[in-house]
């Protein structure tokens, strides 16, 4: 078994929430999945994958992978959940999943700021030029798609008001998680669940990713969320939470994109240079057969 | 309401709704019903001929302005409990109502295209459904983890929700909350919401209709359904 997923940054092994999911319920189970870091898909397919060698298939999404965990291998976090906690995992990790997911895509892909500084940088440390700029456009009109058809049946919806509603749902959704969790180590008691992997996963990108945003301000104010994620994070990844700084990602982002203005800058003059060299060498060659006409 | 499986669960939640608070309403069938919402949701509620109100979410906050909520009697708790199972039942449970009747081509070309087109001249008529059911593709397609939209994944995303509902019910059978002090069943917006959904897919007609196969397998959600129509006050809108 493999699991295919997307390259990591800001202190944790991947950038995306789903992949990010699987790598933290493994971690809470002691399970070692070896994990292969691919450009973003794995053969046309989104990542997480998990590829079976033996078989040659492949399963897709995190729930699908969990399951297949659980049955195959017997790793098991939520044995000790009642028939309720079991329901309420379901609730609250379609809860999360819907608003949270959705709020961090509209932050890094809606928001300008944020698409120059974080999103754009992550997709060409990702992808190949001028692969990068495609699959970043592709990413920011399934963005666009998605809140529209979920919000509007309008296609020139005002994107404010729509974006109003859906920080609205997050904040509502970051509330009932801080409520659940209290003053507990974990969001179903002392011992760590499937819910708290896929929890861990969402909020410690909101809180690691340089992008700023109303999601990111409205968790800021819940102290018990924050405390339980740098716990999650420290305990699980302390490698890397002990490496990451977040003004050298910062730093990291600003320089990245100089760089390319610098080269976008020198491309630009060597194109008008040449094309001087080439009008100047043409005049001289008509200058020259000219002369030699007469 | 175009007589559209998929609308009707919110159509019977705003009744069930408006019947628990004592309202009264009348119903007017609209085949331009779409296009007076103000947010693309359906049913449409006027209220003194002035308030336009689309869908069951406006309606819930329009009501709670107006200082009509079922809801009060509850705990912090028990009202995170309650939007947590309401985002189940109207970001998941009514996204896969909508797949099965527009995605699944059975029922699209048999039930629902005729309906939605039944007062519509050509060329409308082959524009429209289209705009509609590309709006439901991208829909669906942005949950996060159905974005390979097909057929394989309704059954086992329903048995899931379904599961989940008949675990929380498991304690309180006819409604999600009970009263803490005396014990007795407090009927909430999100039991209305529920049962319009549970009533909707239950009566649906839909030739293909695997949604009502994996909801009906937990008897559960049927006694649920029940209890809401036989001990509740609720006007019969199934023939259980």
């Amino acid at each position: 078994m493999e699991l295919q997923i997307v390259p990591g940054d800001w202190g944790l092994p991947t950038t995306d929430p789903q992949c990010l999911t699987v790598i933290t319920y493994c971690k809470m189970c002691g399970f070692d999945l070896p994990q292969a870091v691919v450009d973003g898909t794995w053969n046309g397919r989104r990542v997480p994958v998990l590829t079976l060698a033996d078989s040659g298939e492949y399963l897709e999404t995190p729930q699908n992978i969990i399951n297949l965990l659980i049955s195959r291998d017997s790793i098991q976090l939520d044995e000790h959940l009642s028939e309720r906690d079991k329901s309420e995992t379901t609730a609250l990790t379609s809860m999360l999943t819907d608003t949270l997911y959705t709020a961090m895509l509209c932050a890094l892909w809606l928001d300008e700021d944020n698409y120059q500084s974080v999103s754009m940088p992550l997709y060409k440390r990702m992808y190949k030029f001028p692969f990068n700029h495609y699959k970043a456009y592709e990413m920011y009109r399934y963005v666009q798609c998605l809140v529209q058809a979920r919000y509007s049946l309008d296609d020139n919806a005002d994107i404010d008001t729509i974006l109003k509603k859906v920080y609205d749902s997050s904040k509502r959704c970051l509330q009932i998680l801080a409520n659940k969790l209290g003053d507990k180590q974990y969001l179903l008691g002392d011992i760590p669940s499937q819910l708290d992997a896929f929890a861990f996963a969402h909020l410690a990108l909101i809180g690691s990713c340089p992008a700023k945003s109303k999601l990111k301000d409205d968790m800021a104010k819940l102290v018990n969320l924050n405390d339980y994620t740098v716990r999650i994070h420290k305990k699980y990844f302390p490698k890397l939470f002990r490496n990451y700084s977040p003004t050298v990602t910062e730093e990291h982002c600003m320089s990245e994109t100089k760089r390319h203005q610098l080269a976008s800058l020198t491309a630009f003059i060597g194109l008008v240079g040449v094309f001087i060299w080439y009008r100047a060498g043409s005049r001289l060659h008509i200058n020259n057969r000219a002369l030699e006409g007469r | 309401s175009s007589g559209i499986n998929a609308e009707y669960g919110e159509a019977t939640a705003i009744k069930c709704l408006l019947e628990q608070h004592g309202l009264q309403y009348t119903v007017e069938l609209k085949q331009n019903v779409e296009y007076i919402s103000t947010n693309g949701r359906f049913p449409v509620l006027i209220f003194n001929e002035r308030d336009v109100v689309s869908g069951f979410a406006e309606l819930l906050s329009y009501l709670s302005r107006k200082g009509y909520t079922l809801s009060d009697r509850l705990s912090v708790d028990e009202k995170c409990d309650m939007d947590t199972y309401t985002s189940l039942v109207s970001s998941r449970l009514e996204v896969l109502e909508l797949y099965t009747a527009w995605l699944i081509e059975e029922n699209y070309s048999h039930v629902t295209l005729p309906a939605y087109t039944a007062h519509t001249a050509w060329p409308l008529s082959a524009i429209l459904p289209f705009y509609k059911r590309r709006q439901v593709h991208r829909l669906i397609a942005g949950q996060s983890e159905w974005y390979d939209v097909s057929g394989e994944m309704i059954l086992p995303e329903t048995k899931s929700i379904a599961q989940a509902l008949s675990q929380r019910l498991s304690d309180t059978p006819s409604t999600f909350f009970r009263d803490s002090v005396t014990g007795e069943d407090v009927v909430t917006e999100l039991d209305c919401l529920l049962y319009g959904h549970l009533n909707a897919i239950f009566m649906s007609k839909l030739p293909n209709y695997r949604m009502k196969r994996a909801l009906g397998v937990h008897p559960r959600l049927i006694l649920f359904c029940k209890h809401m129509e036989n001990a509740h006050g609720m006007k019969k809108h199934g023939n259980w």
